[in-house]
């Protein structure tokens, strides 16, 4: 399990390869997921110094020993109970425009099945205004929210 | 409820709770922490069914576990009923389902755009902050999948229930 330092070092790398790759059509719906995973690590970086520690090890877990709820529920209720609702709002734009940019449909919750798509590749589905927006706006203002320096 | 005495124990076919959730209610029915009259709210997955065995000294508690139990049962049913209400006045939703993963509710608001509305993603999660708040005992994951020209029976899970449709 990374301590500040790593998560802080990895964000700050997810972070600009975000940068560049929305400024690359069409590699730009790509710097959408590097941009999520540099929220993340900011977020774990905050976390570190707190009771939680890291998201994984603080899932609540039943009399099985078995987890109650998968990280990313876990970590999107620690960002709502402990931080504004701005950052909250960052934080889930990320997640979810990086999750539509992966796999534009959720055939992930349907296996058994032949996944639907919308008919277009995740970078006609996102502009590059849209991505460098997410990345320069979104995860400047879940950084600042955070109170990491930008 | 039936209850079958055995030699010193009782046996009871309790409704389908989950036996930690039902462990952990009871425990709390112990020490004394949690009153009838007190709403302790947990996630109940309908699907996993128990054989359930109360000590007898602890049989006077299931009154209170059965209406703790159905609180949590009630306040799941009204986190669904006040999602659909407030999703179902944007537009662009078409459908919404719900499914359960563990104990968290996992929310499909279908959205019906064909590119990225940033306004809109605005819109939706001032929504789901909201209904958040309001039901801070459960843990969601909200999800907004575009699906123009997708059709739900395509992706959705067939255990999934839809709560909203247009």
């Amino acid at each position: 399990m990374a301590d500040y330092d790593i998560h802080l070092s990895q964000a700050k790398h997810n972070e600009e390869v975000a940068k560049k790759l929305v400024k690359e059509p069409p590699c730009h719906d790509w710097g959408i997921t590097a941009a999520f995973y540099a929220a993340i690590h900011y977020f774990e970086c905050w976390l570190f110094n707190r009771a939680e520690k890291h998201t994984e090890t603080s899932i609540p877990v039943g009399e099985d020993r078995k987890f109650l709820y998968t990280p990313h529920a876990w970590r999107e209720k620690l960002v709502e109970t402990n931080l504004s609702k701005e950052a909250f709002k960052s934080f889930r734009k990320l997640r979810d425009a990086s999750e539509t940019a992966r796999y534009l449909s959720f055939h992930r919750i349907h296996p058994g099945d032949k996944p639907s798509w919308i008919d277009k590749p995740a970078p006609a589905y996102f502009s590059p205004e849209d991505a460098i927006k997410l990345v320069e706006k979104v995860l400047n203002s879940f950084k600042f929210e955070l109170g990491i320096k930008i | 409820m039936s209850l079958q005495s055995t030699d010193t124990r009782y046996e009871s076919n309790l409704p389908p709770y989950s036996l930690h959730i039902f462990n952990e209610l009871l425990n709390l029915l112990k020490k004394k922490q949690m009153k009838a009259s007190d709403t302790y709210v947990v996630y109940i997955p309908e699907s996993e069914t128990e054989t359930i065995t109360i000590d007898e000294e602890d049989i006077y508690l299931i009154p209170s576990l059965f209406w703790a139990t159905q609180k949590a049962r009630d306040l799941e049913r009204l986190a669904l009923y006040e999602i659909a209400k407030k999703f179902r006045r944007v537009k662009e939703v078409k459908s919404i389902y719900v499914q359960r993963y563990g104990e968290e509710l996992q929310i499909f608001v279908l959205v019906s755009v064909e590119k990225y509305n940033d306004d809109l993603m605005d819109k939706l999660l001032d929504m789901e902050y909201d209904i958040r708040k309001m039901f801070p005992e459960l843990v969601f994951e909200f999800f907004y999948p575009p699906a123009r020209v997708s059709e739900k029976k395509d992706f959705i899970h067939p255990q999934a229930e839809c709560i909203f449709s247009r």
